[in-house]
């Protein structure tokens, strides 16, 4: 096998096994299904056509990652009037029944993830759930990995009080209604 | 995660890090919404998008080789 085979994958191929993950990303960041999907739709656009400039060898994702982000925030200060889309996503999220068993209900979770700022929620879907590294996270947002570090460290904190955990337990068994069942305990018999 | 031992950032590290154990669950909690993604079908919209854009990538490349 060498490297550079002219006869691998191009870089269009590769960017189709992308777009279930930047659809999962461009959820977490317009916390809007059909946001989502058009952001989607832009930055295979974007990608498609500006392939030349993108340089093979280096890393795809993070640069399908970096189009879907700068088409964000760039469409967001066009579309600040948009930020009710946001409520529509909590609501439908706190509507629904916590599931009972006897872990973190996701709605619950993702409610409450939905009201991170934006960059500590793109913070934590890369290197919490996207698998990225702390440096491709840093590279796919343009800033020190400390940063990364710092904004992934902020949203855990906000979500662990959001969601009433001390940093003594677990998410097991602290749903709202769990919550709820355990605070309303009478205090004592006598 | 190694805690970062360089500090070429000069920002305070993981100086607000949860415990250990906190983290795992929270990772497992963000995986598990963005596996609903992952495993959703494409809408059909993003499906076309594609399917023409890689006809359209065919067609140039049969009009190269004429």
């Amino acid at each position: 096998m060498t490297d550079s085979a002219p006869s691998s994958r191009s870089a269009k191929d590769e960017l189709v096994d992308h777009v279930p993950a930047l659809r999962a990303f461009a959820l977490s960041l317009s916390r809007n299904p059909a946001t989502a999907d058009d952001l989607v739709q832009e930055t295979i656009l974007k990608a498609w056509t500006n392939m030349n400039k993108f340089q093979e060898g280096t890393n795809l994702r993070s640069w399908l990652f970096t189009i879907l982000r700068n088409t964000y925030y760039s469409s967001r200060r066009k579309l600040n009037r948009e930020v009710s889309d946001s409520d529509g996503f909590h609501a439908a999220g706190l509507s629904q029944k916590p599931d009972h068993d006897g872990r973190l209900a996701l709605n619950d979770f993702a409610s409450a993830f939905a009201l991170l700022p934006d960059e500590q929620r793109e913070a934590l879907m890369l290197v919490g759930a996207s698998g990225f590294s702390y440096e491709e996270a840093a590279q796919t947002c343009g800033c020190a990995v400390g940063t990364i570090k710092s904004r992934a460290n902020r949203g855990r904190q906000r979500l662990a009080e959001l969601l009433n955990l001390s940093s003594d337990e677990g998410l097991e068994m602290t749903d709202r209604a769990t919550m709820a069942v355990m605070t309303a305990q009478p205090a004592s018999k006598g | 995660m190694a805690k970062g031992n360089r500090k070429s950032d000069n920002l305070p590290d993981d100086q607000e890090s949860v415990p250990p154990e906190l983290e795992r669950q929270i990772n497992e909690n963000l995986r598990q919404l963005y596996q609903q993604t992952l495993d959703e079908e494409l809408p059909d919209h993003l499906q076309e998008l594609l399917r023409r854009l890689k006809e359209q990538e065919q067609d140039q490349d049969e009009d190269r080789v004429k």
